[in-house]
């Protein structure tokens, strides 16, 4: 063979394979396609069902009207009054016009029309002629059998297609009770009897029963002729269409019903997964777009000698093929790990080996496009407990993305070094970088395509988003930073072990678009830093499933945030988001509502769990588990956790609708921010769960109302949030501060409503924050009101917060017994305190230290 | 002599360059651009006798062409053949709606997109011949 022939071959077999490998993918692929157009699908397979049974209705009555007009052509009277009959009328109209035409056209003054009940097997009288009340009341109670109709159909009284039974044959007996028998007077032999029958089937083109009319007492007393008959059986068809048309449309309207229900199910499905699915459907679409066209292109030109022609052709295909073959892979691992049913295998090994295992493949990338790569460690030994091939993945896609967006003889630096309990790991590039209100969106699935970057850069969009979803299943944390124009740096921050996890969060496809993952890690770790649980659940609903799912979760397992599924109304969680109602369960084994054994993992039998409700719809439920004190959950912290959950939503839906802006949701990212600040800060004081508890306690005494309780628990939770700017430091100085300092300390208050503002939707709860350091005198600050210009719930606070820091001391002062601090209490009664409320919280304190529930302050 | 001029937008090269060769080989001169917005600047100075075009582009997507041309009289009778990744009915229906001759899903059959265009290119030319005998 010549070089050229073997070329050719060469190329031709290539292309056959790649042929086989293409019409394979696309196999694999029109599958995933048709699953994630599943439902579409149903809409439009319904819509054809709907236009097939239009068509067969048009048909079916053209059909009939021709058959029946040619047949009627010599009976013209029959024929004006059976085309009068309008086919828009409702099927009861058109057959008693239908049984009114047989009584004026045939000449036979009672006339019947019975309908096969399908669901019942028997024909029902539906239309009648000349008949009085009593005489159709009695017919409209028996109806007749079809089994017993089938018996009537015998050859012998076969007249064309109608049935003439006369009563001589003897065909009935003598009695029938259930049959009706006009009197019609004597008659002569040879004219029509009263027991003689008269009927023709209703029958579908299929031979189908549908029903019969049936005639009695002729105007001429004769007995029928054949034309007689024949005249019967064009009504009868006229008939059928009619009932055939009022099935059809019933079953029009009620596959409208259907497809309307499946287009708005439909649209619903849309809206949530509409990104997704057309962004997916675009980028496979584009690659097969290609080889197809390419491989139909080879085809037509098979026998063609341009082998530089075909060579290009392949390559396209081959290139394009890669790409379809790693979109599709990068889909299936995002598709797996968001699952639930992939499971992480955590195992201690040395970061530093895997970082140099995936440099070392990084390198062919790097190669061609002179590209320095770079690693430096810290210690040549890095030990990380978690699961080796994703974190081998986390590092392969950061160093692909740097390379891909990094220019010809760039550098790309990988970098790894210990971060008190965690690992941090920086790649570092020289490319193009990021535009600033673009890096919020890198981990977005498909960003990259859409930025119309791909065709300079190649690549799927998707590597960012797996590691993402890598990085937070592991509980860690990933971040972009760059400077556009000079590169881009990506941070990764991974726990060493399992319990060095803060939240963890299972990373999903839609529904609830709008939460941020950012913004539910917040809320997680903001409820067990508030609440003060081992175990924080965040779990969303899934609208089109009907269930919940955890969406991120602190001291939870990674195989339990993302294998749990939960349906509405079940368990727990399923129960409070059916009912939209708070759910505290003292004892989960004792509570007749949950009889069962308690989880392993809970360590206490007690649980909280609570709605998340925009708009009054039920969109998340926060669960808690594992109080850290061991002491049950009590109907206070169920108030407090409420009012957590309301601030939550609020948060959601500000960044909703902040998402659109470039401000990111930032004010509602920065109170839950706070909020957790201000908690860990406290945590040397009481829990703030204690101190919401004194205060409500004392409120209840007082005669608050639960309203009124709720909102001072979670006031008295987060009233010091706006010390956040106050520098630490200097509070824990002794002596007099300086102007400067108690300038920021006296702003306090008001900084903190500012802060709460984004997600504070009560004003009552702004005041008491506000007004937390006045005095009785009008000596106090901001504001300097007086007594009861201060609302009730800022003064409690005011106390319940002096006698907490007075018991547990300042680093310059010893801590004060609480008989002390009462006396200093009861000291500054009436000028600095309310008297009333004073005296109520000294007794709740003393009972609270005889029921001994109260903890010793620990030894700090 | 060639059947006619067509103009092919579509931002993926590859496709352009199918399109160029098969509609070549049917003997149509072919005109391409790469966005929506080289495609209104192309047509300023060419008029093709048909375009073919994409919908999801950067800059300018093959709606807001296809309603560029069809609303400016000196392009409007040129006929728009669609081509897009977008399968669903709405995507569809927005393509009518802005005027589209016709809407052809990605991946497409070349031939059959010949198909269309003579189909397309023999409709308008009666319809010529029509109104100049009227």
């Amino acid at each position: 063979m010549s070089p050229a022939a073997i070329e050719l071959t060469w190329a031709l077999a290539a292309s056959g394979l790649l042929l086989y490998e293409a019409g394979r993918r696309r196999r694999s692929l029109s599958r995933d396609l048709k699953s994630l157009h599943g439902s579409l699908d149903a809409a439009v397979q319904r819509n054809d069902q709907l236009s097939a049974a239009a068509e067969e209705m048009g048909r079916l009555y053209r059909e009939q009207l021709l058959t029946s007009r040619q047949r009627a052509a010599r009976l013209r009277k029959v024929l004006e009054i059976a085309t009068s009959i309008n086919s828009n009328l409702s099927l009861d109209k058109v057959l008693h016009e239908i049984v009114h035409a047989v009584q004026d056209a045939v000449g036979y003054r009672i006339v019947l029309l019975r309908v096969l009940n399908s669901r019942t097997g028997a024909f029902e009288a539906r239309a009648f002629a000349g008949l009085d009340r009593d005489a159709i009341t009695t017919l409209e109670q028996y109806d007749v059998p079809k089994s017993e109709y089938d018996t009537w159909l015998r050859d012998e009284f076969k007249m064309g297609r109608a049935y003439y039974v006369p009563h001589d044959r003897k065909f009935w007996g003598d009695h029938d009770p259930h049959s009706y028998t006009p009197d019609l007077g004597e008659r002569a032999a040879g004219e029509w009897h009263h027991e003689d029958v008269l009927f023709v089937p209703l029958a579908a083109k299929d031979g189908v029963p549908i029903g019969y009319l049936s005639v009695d007492d002729p105007a001429d007393r004769r007995r029928p002729t054949r034309e007689i008959g024949e005249m019967l059986e064009i009504l009868a068809n006229h008939a059928v269409v009619a009932l055939q048309n009022a099935a059809l449309v019933e079953r029009l309207q009620e596959s409208m019903a259907r497809l309307e229900e499946a287009t708005e199910r439909a649209e619903e499905l849309n809206e949530l997964k509409s990104n997704f699915v057309s962004t997916v459907s675009h980028e496979l679409r584009t690659p097969l777009t290609a080889i197809q066209a390419y491989v139909e292109a080879l085809l037509q030109n098979v026998g063609s000698t341009n082998v530089t022609m075909q060579r290009d052709f392949l390559h396209v295909i081959d290139e394009q093929g890669r790409k379809l073959k790693s979109l599709i892979e990068a889909i299936l691992d995002l598709t797996q790990l968001e699952s639930g049913r992939f499971r992480m295998t955590r195992e201690p090994f040395n970061l530093v080996d895997v970082v140099d295992e995936v440099v070392g493949v990084l390198k062919g990338m790097a190669e061609p496009k002179r590209i320095t790569l770079t690693t430096s460690y810290e210690n040549p030994e890095v030990i990380l407990e978690a699961d080796r091939s994703l974190v081998r993945r986390v590092l392969h896609n950061l160093g692909t993305n740097a390379i891909t967006f990094t220019p010809d003889g760039g550098a790309v630096a990988i970098r790894v070094s210990g971060e008190g309990r965690h690992v941090r790991i920086v790649v570092e590039d020289t490319g193009i970088g990021i535009a600033p209100d673009e890096i919020s969106k890198v981990f977005d699935k498909f960003y990259q395509s859409d930025n119309g970057l791909s065709r300079e850069y190649p690549g799927v969009g998707l590597g960012l988003s797996i590691a993402k979803s890598i990085v937070e299943w592991h509980g860690g944390e990933i971040g972009a930073e760059s400077e556009p124009g000079h590169g881009s740096r990506f941070v990764v921050s991974l726990p060493i072990t399992r319990s060095d996890a803060s939240v963890i969060t299972h990373a999903t496809w839609s529904p609830a678009r709008s939460v941020s993952d950012h913004l539910t890690r917040l809320t997680v770790e903001m409820v067990a830093e508030v609440m003060n649980a081992r175990i924080a659940s965040l779990m969303l609903v899934d609208g089109e499933r009907e269930e919940l799912y955890i969406k991120a979760a602190r001291g939870l397992r990674e195989e339990v945030v993302c294998g749990t599924r939960i349906k509405m109304g079940d368990s727990i969680a399923g129960w409070v988001a059916k009912h939209g109602q708070p759910l505290l369960v003292t004892n989960i084994e004792d509570d007749p509502r949950f009889g069962r054994r308690n989880h392993h993992q809970y360590e206490t039998k007690s649980l909280l769990s609570v709605p998340v409700k925009i708009d009054d719809r039920v969109v998340g439920v926060i669960n808690i588990n594992n109080k850290i004190s061991c002491l049950p959950f009590t109907e206070d912290d169920q108030a407090l956790l409420t009012s957590l959950a309301e601030r939550v939503a609020r948060a959601w839906e500000h960044a909703a609708a902040h998402e659109a802006t470039a401000d990111q949701a930032e004010g509602a990212t920065r109170a839950l921010a706070a909020i957790i600040d201000h908690t860990r800060r406290s945590k040397l004081r009481l829990t703030a769960g204690t101190m919401a508890a004194r205060a409500t306690a004392v409120g209840r005494r007082l005669g608050m109302n639960e309203e009124e309780t709720k909102y001072l628990a979670y006031a008295a939770t987060i009233h010091d949030v706006g010390m956040a700017h106050v520098s630490p430091g200097i509070l824990h100085e002794p002596g007099q501060l300086d102007p400067e300092v108690w300038a920021q300390v006296a702003q306090h208050p008001a900084r903190g409503v500012e802060l709460m503002k984004p997600i504070e939707f009560q004003t009552q709860v702004s005041e008491i924050i506000m007004a937390h350091h006045e005095r009785m005198d009008g000596r106090g600050y901001p504001r300097g009101l007086h007594g009861e210009e201060i609302p009730l719930a800022s003064r409690i606070i005011a106390v319940v917060d002096a006698h907490e820091s007075m018991t547990l001391g300042r680093p310059y002062r010893l801590p004060m017994s609480h008989e002390e601090a009462a006396t200093e209490l009861r000291r500054c009664s009436g000028t600095q305190f309310d008297e009333r409320v004073v005296e109520v919280f000294l007794q709740v304190v003393t009972e609270e230290e005889d029921t001994k529930l109260i903890r010793a302050p620990e030894a700090a | 002599m060639s059947k006619g001029r067509i103009l092919v937008v579509d931002d993926e090269i590859y496709i352009v360059h199918i399109l160029d060769f098969s509609l070549g080989m049917e003997g149509y001169e072919v005109l391409t651009a790469l966005d929506g917005e080289q495609a209104l600047e192309r047509l300023k100075s060419d008029k093709p006798d048909l375009i073919v075009l994409d919908i999801m582009m950067p800059k300018l997507d093959g709606y807001e062409v296809c309603r560029t041309i069809k609303t400016n009289p000196a392009t409007q009778h040129i006929p728009v053949i669609l081509l897009s990744a977008k399968g669903r009915n709405v995507d569809q229906k927005m393509g009518f709606d802005v005027g589209a001759d016709d809407y052809i899903t990605k991946p497409f059959s070349p031939r059959k997109l010949v198909e269309r265009i003579n189909a397309l290119l023999g409709q308008s030319v009666s319809e010529k011949s029509n109104t100049s005998s009227s």
